[in-house]
Formats: structure tokens, C-alpha cells, sequence
């Protein structure tokens, strides 16, 4: 199976970890993730301003990529879940205001007219309803036995309600994935809480609060993993317990590494494609067993 | 979360975002770019930069 694939900007540079672990992954399933042709930003952020048209642009830019390209599946997959949250917003928005979808389409003069019926996924997704976790189960090599999972979502694949892949109040999407890998999952409560997002660049004592009390919450409940699908939350609750190990000195680090690793760790995937040296704390648990 | 249980229906997401934007199209920048640390510009990911710019910046 072939479906496009949007990457944005984080996964061809810092989080080189995550695409070269799904993309590995995905083949394992019998999935070819075709990278979109001329993708641009997706805008990071979607904006609520009924009136700002300008910061939706990008977005639907790269959904036209999509129908462009599509020979008639008009689904693309992300993995990022900042990505997924705008372009599944700014989709959703298209589609409902004719007023604003005419006005975008007359500036966007040069492109052919969209209307909002590209089917934006994120990857979890996709492997839930598309490919099927049962199916995923049975390509399993490894048993990783000694790992604990604490899944972390944080916001933006769940709220708000439309773009939400899950319940937003107790999601667990991703602890079913693990379950059908046979890994042990820990429920912890912090797994949809604010890891303090782009506070990080000008607010750094804010994520260090945040990060420590998700961190401690998840290892408190016998975690010795976090598991995520956003590259800022795993920036934060990465590479931030280094901040947090010079406030509190009673701090134990954790790492934080994302999905497709260890989906990538049980199917046996080469450590090249799963790229852990990218991640600031080692990912102890799943490089045992002579990795 | 607040839109969804709010009994008048009042979008209180919108409503915020529109006055921060009120609030940068002032011209106000919370964000001072020239004192993120060289060392962070290296180790921040894309996303949260432009995020920052995007929420915090005129």
C-alpha cells in the first residue's frame, strides 16, 4: 500500500528519529510513505481568528499538494502532531465557510480550487483504523518484556473536539497500540497535560515545572519509559531534564523517545533507522538485550 | 474544557486568541529574538520557534 505523507519541518532535522522510525515501521506493514512533492510549513499553529485568512494559506496549500497528487485516495498521513492539529483544523474551517473558502481560492489564483475534501490522518490513527492493530501484532519479533510504557499525548491530538483522534479526556489509543505489541503500559494521569509547548523558547522555568511533575507522575507509577508523538512535547520532556536536574535535586531522568521507536524496536528494525542517538536521554530500557 | 461546558456556548479559546491578537497587532513583540541564546537557537526544534513567533510576536 501506498498513501502520501506529509512531514513538516521538525522531522528533516531534530527529529530525524521519529520519520526514519515510521517510515521503517510503515514497511514492515507493507506501507510506502510517499513524501509529499513540494510540501511548504504547515503554519505550526492554527489560527482561531475567524478573520485571518492569511495564516491559513499555508495549510491549505499543502492539502492542494495533496489532491494534486493524489490519483484519487485524497488521504495523507502525518506523524507530527503539531502538523496533523493545523492541517486537520485549517481542512475543517475550508470546508465549512463557503465565504472564506471562495476568498482563499480567488488569492490563491495560481492553484487549482479546493473544497476541503482531502482526508488529513495522523499516523496513529492510520495504523488504527487503516492497517489494524491486530495486523500490526503479528509482525512482532521482539518481546520487550522489560519495558513499562507511560504513553503522552499532550494537546493537540486531542483537542480541540474535531481534530481530536481520541477521547480527550482519557485517550488510549496508544496504549492499545503497545498492548497489541505486548508491551506493558502504565496509566498515568498527566499522559493529556500541557508539557508547556512553545513556552519553551522565552519561558524555559514554565516547562521545567511542567516536565518535572509529568516525568515524576510517570515514574511514581513504575514507568521506565515515556512514549510520545509530538516532536515539541518530546523536546520539552527530553532534553528539558537537563534544566530540571539543576533545580531539583532529587530528580531521576526518564527518557522520552517517540512511538514509531519502539514499534520500530519490536519489529526488529536496524538501530540506524531508529536513530536513539538523536534522543538526550538514553533510551536505556530499549537498548538491552544486545542492540 | 471551557467552550465545550460553558453554558451560554461562548468559544473562550476565540475569544482569548482574538484579543492577543488585538494585544500584538499593537506592535508588541514578548518574544525578544535577540535574547534567545545561540546555544538554544541550536537545540530548539523548528516548531517551537515558529510557534513562539507565531503566538508572541507582532
Amino acid at each position: 500500500m501506498r498513501i502520501l505523507y506529509y512531514p513538516g519541518c521538525t522531522l528533516k532535522t531534530s527529529a530525524r528519529n521519529f520519520e526514519d522510525s515510521a517510515i521503517a515501521s510503515l514497511k514492515v506493514l507493507g506501507v510506502d510513505l510517499v513524501e509529499l512533492e513540494r510540501w511548504n510549513c504547515c503554519g505550526t499553529v492554527y489560527s482561531l481568528t475567524s478573520d485571518d485568512l492569511m495564516h491559513k494559506v499555508a495549510p491549505i496549500r499543502n492539502l492542494i499538494r495533496v489532491k494534486e497528487q493524489s490519483n484519487g485516495d485524497d488521504r495523507v498521513v502525518t506523524l507530527c502532531s503539531m502538523c496533523y492539529n493545523t492541517l486537520k483544523q485549517a481542512n475543517d474551517f475550508f470546508k465549512g465557510d463557503k465565504e472564506s473558502r471562495d476568498k482563499m481560492n480567488d488569492f490563491m489564483d495560481r492553484e487549482i480550487d479546493y473544497n476541503g475534501d482531502v482526508k488529513v490522518l495522523h499516523l496513529l490513527t492510520f495504523l488504527k483504523e487503516v492497517i489494524g492493530f491486530d495486523n500490526v501484532a503479528k509482525k512482532v519479533k521482539n518481546k520487550l518484556s522489560n519495558l513499562k510504557v507511560a504513553s503522552y499525548y499532550g494537546c493537540l491530538l486531542l483537542r480541540p473536539q474535531n481534530a481530536a483522534i481520541d477521547n480527550p479526556e482519557n485517550p488510549t489509543i496508544l496504549e492499545d497500540l503497545f498492548t497489541s505489541l505486548g508491551i506493558e503500559v502504565v496509566n498515568f494521569p498527566y499522559k493529556n497535560e500541557c508539557c508547556g509547548s512553545y513556552n519553551t523558547v522565552n519561558a524555559v522555568d514554565l516547562v521545567v515545572e511542567r516536565t518535572y511533575r509529568i516525568i515524576n507522575s510517570a515514574r511514581s507509577l513504575g514507568a521506565n519509559i515515556i512514549a510520545t508523538s509530538c516532536p515539541l512535547c518530546q523536546f520539552n520532556l527530553d532534553r528539558r531534564q537537563k534544566d530540571v536536574r539543576d533545580k531539583y535535586y532529587d530528580f531521576e531522568e526518564l527518557p522520552v523517545v517517540y512511538f514509531t521507536q519502539i514499534m520500530g524496536r519490536v519489529f526488529d528494525i536496524a538501530k540506524e533507522s531508529l536513530r536513539f542517538d538523536l534522543n538526550y536521554i538514553k533510551p536505556v530500557p530499549l537498548l538491552q538485550e544486545n542492540f | 474544557m471551557c467552550t465545550v461546558q460553558c453554558p451560554r456556548g461562548i468559544d473562550l479559546s476565540k475569544i482569548m486568541e482574538a484579543l492577543r491578537q488585538v494585544d500584538l497587532r499593537g506592535n508588541i513583540d514578548y518574544t525578544k529574538i535577540k535574547e534567545i541564546k545561540e546555544e538554544e537557537i541550536f537545540i530548539l526544534p523548528q516548531i517551537a520557534l515558529v510557534a513562539n513567533f507565531r503566538k508572541q510576536t507582532a
